[in-house]
């Protein structure tokens, strides 16, 4: 085991994962994945059970694998506690006891890294400030609410001030604000050099982070890389546009008119419209224009396929021709 | 060069060794455990057998001031003419030289010999008798100080185990059990620490409690004993004794706290822990008891936790067996439930809960 008060070498690459794989009994959490991460944010990306808690998990040496190797920074975290000096995480679920208060929470996370109790009040204090959580510092954590758990779980990840942060599903619970401060955090965290990897399930979520994704799915990387890339791929695909508004037959028979618009069709009672076009850039950079000058007022715009879900399905498809 | 190089800038201080980290959970927990009413009013519990067991020491060693002090009063006492220390002593030669040396008051009963039981007054001490033995020409061969015996210790941590199951159960339930629920087994197993690192740090609330419940007040009153008599006699007759104090407290305070940590570690309720625990401490000695009573075959014994410590703690404080098993048995019952419970929780203990 190395020394905690070993300088960590920067030349290492920060997480390194071969072949590995883990199984449970006979489920497959992850399979054969090989990947390296360096410096910045990584987005980690993928619907429920792709395997990216697991993943976490590993590198984090809360796993053991069945198969393959993970490193970080060169060293195997596998019942290799030390590496934790320079780790830091953030679990997907409510992790504390809720009878302590944040503070006392932190400077127990932070004297269990091996600070004195000086230093650790003093980094309690400063990772409270980060989260913006110091006016509820003195109060119990079960009194907190499910944004405020997760900042303060985000305080504890990096109050030890590691230069790994591994992040699941961190905006969970929060409020607009409290997101928008979160990923300017993170934003900052791959700015100055630490490897932030961020798992999560919402596309846009990630993207307001990072341009760098891996693309996960039943414990598989489907697809790695810039998030434009990703992103033209999923432009060649058909993308589905939901509108409900006052004038929907009026409004199909201006829609189908577009070059882009491949097909329109009526949801129930007439009042929805369901587009699929190959150009959403074009279609949506029309749509304010066609909707006031024809007056039509519109109740609702989803569009269903411009998240995750799609982009796996889409990634899915593809492997498999 | 990389953004890395560039900007990151590490924490330039040292960290504290690894080797107290545990101290952290400990201390938390002791914390935690202190404001719990419960462990309140039983550690104060635990408080009243230690200052009766001191009342007695002290009033078996003024029993003269008190006989005085009651017919003062103007009572009638059975206590009256007694007082004074009374030396078992085993006198080698010859024994009539031996009393010839002692004064009227000290003179036992010559037909007890060769071991005889003599009363000094309180300011005297053993090396009156080592003197007079000197000038007789005759070899004491064995000299029991006054005082309370071993026997009184064993009853004393005896007594304290009651409290002790209480208290397992009241902080040691919740332990583990409560950082499951919680998931914080996560978080704490994702910081720089190890798993035994978090086994010892919750090891150490309960043996913190228990030790203070029960080797604590024993030496204490052992000391007590000692320093009233004022006699060294005491130390070098009974020098072992404190170390039996030590290892029988140890010896129940550990296995006890292994079991219920264990338990804890199985489940995400306390009481469900705790449910456990008081099956193991009160229910195995019902079960061994009847089973014994209607086989008449002691062996049965060996079901019960208690029973088995009794019967290692009677080895200890080399006192009769309480039933008949050798006491070796017991040990290794003993011993094979500490490595089953510390198996059990080295599997538990983990970050990741694995459900295959």
């Amino acid at each position: 085991m190395i020394s905690e008060n070993a300088k960590v070498s920067p030349s290492e690459t920060p997480i390194e994962a071969v072949e590995l794989s883990k199984w449970y009994g006979e489920v497959i959490g992850i399979n054969k994945i090989t990947l390296s991460i360096g410096p910045g944010v990584t987005g980690l990306l993928g619907p429920n059970g792709a395997g990216k808690t697991t993943l976490l998990n590993l590198i984090m040496g809360q796993l053991k694998p069945s198969q393959g190797q993970v490193r970080i920074r060169g060293r195997n975290p596998w019942a290799n506690s030390s590496v934790h000096r320079f780790v830091g995480y953030c679990p997907d679920v409510d992790s504390f006891y809720r009878g302590m208060n944040g503070a006392e929470f932190l400077r127990t996370m932070l004297r269990l890294s091996g600070f004195s109790s000086k230093a650790a009040r003093k980094r309690a204090d400063a990772a409270l400030e980060i989260v913006d959580l110091v006016e509820q510092a003195k109060k119990k954590i079960g009194a907190y609410s499910k944004g405020m758990r997760q900042r303060l779980k985000l305080a504890q990840s990096i109050a030890h001030d590691p230069d790994i942060i591994l992040l699941d599903e961190p905006l969970g619970g929060m409020d607009p604000l409290g997101r928008k401060s979160t990923i300017d955090l993170i934003r900052r965290f791959g700015d100055e050099g630490k490897t932030v990897v961020v798992s999560s399930h919402i596309l846009h979520e990630i993207e307001a982070m990072t341009n760098t994704i891996v693309v996960m799915n039943n414990g598989k990387i489907l697809a790695e890389g810039n998030v434009h890339e990703v992103r033209e791929l999923l432009d060649q695909y058909p993308r589905k546009v939901c509108i409900t508004c006052d004038k929907p037959r009026y409004l199909s028979a201006k829609l189908i008119e577009c070059e882009d618009v491949v097909s329109v069709r009526f949801e129930e009672k007439d009042e929805g419209l369901l587009i699929e076009t190959i150009k959403p850039d074009v279609f949506f950079s029309r749509l304010p224009e066609l909707l006031l000058s024809n007056k039509i007022e519109v109740e609702s715009l989803t569009s269903p396929d411009d998240n995750v879900e799609a982009v796996f399905k889409y990634l899915v498809e593809e492997k498999r021709r | 060069m990389p953004v890395y190089d560039q900007s990151y800038k590490h924490w330039e201080g040292s960290f504290k060794s690894h080797t107290f980290r545990w101290w952290v959970i400990t201390k938390y927990g002791i914390k935690t455990a202190f404001k719990k009413k419960a462990v309140k009013v039983l550690f104060m519990l635990a408080i009243v057998p230690f200052i009766a067991f001191a009342v007695y020491i002290y009033g078996l060693t003024h029993l003269g001031k008190v006989a005085g002090f009651v017919s003062e009063l103007g009572g009638d006492t059975p206590l009256a003419g007694m007082g004074g220390k009374t030396y078992e002593v085993e006198v080698e030669g010859d024994p009539a030289a031996f009393l010839q040396g002692l004064s009227k008051e000290a003179l036992p009963d010559p037909g007890q010999g060769p071991t005889y039981k003599i009363t000094l007054p309180d300011e005297e001490n053993s090396n009156l008798i080592l003197a007079i033995a000197d000038e007789t020409g005759t070899k004491i061969a064995r000299m029991v100080p006054p005082g309370v015996r071993e026997t009184f210790y064993s009853r004393f941590l005896n007594v304290e185990a009651r409290y002790l199951f209480l208290l397992l159960l009241v902080i040691g339930a919740g332990l583990i059990a409560k950082d499951v629920k919680f998931n914080a087994l996560q978080i704490y197993l994702a910081k720089p620490i190890t798993g035994l690192d978090y086994v010892v740090g919750k090891l150490g609330v309960l043996l913190f409690f228990l030790v203070m419940v029960t080797m604590v007040p024993g030496i204490i009153l052992f000391l007590f004993q000692a320093i009233l008599i004022g006699d060294s006699l005491y130390f070098r007759h009974y020098w072992w004794v404190p170390a039996a104090i030590c290892g029988y407290s140890l010896l129940i305070v550990f296995s006890g706290s292994l079991v219920i940590l264990a338990l804890s570690s199985f489940s995400r309720n306390v009481r469900n822990a705790a449910a456990g625990g008081a099956a193991v401490f009160w229910f195995t000695p019902m079960v061994a008891n009847i089973l014994r009573y209607s086989t008449h075959n002691d062996s049965y014994m060996l079901v019960s936790l208690r029973d088995n410590w009794t019967s290692v703690g009677n080895r200890i404080f080399s006192m009769e067996r309480s039933f008949d098993v050798p006491w070796g048995w017991s040990l290794l019952i003993l011993l094979t439930l500490i490595v089953l419970c510390a198996g059990a929780l080295a599997r538990r203990v983990r970050g990741v809960e694995v459900v295959k």
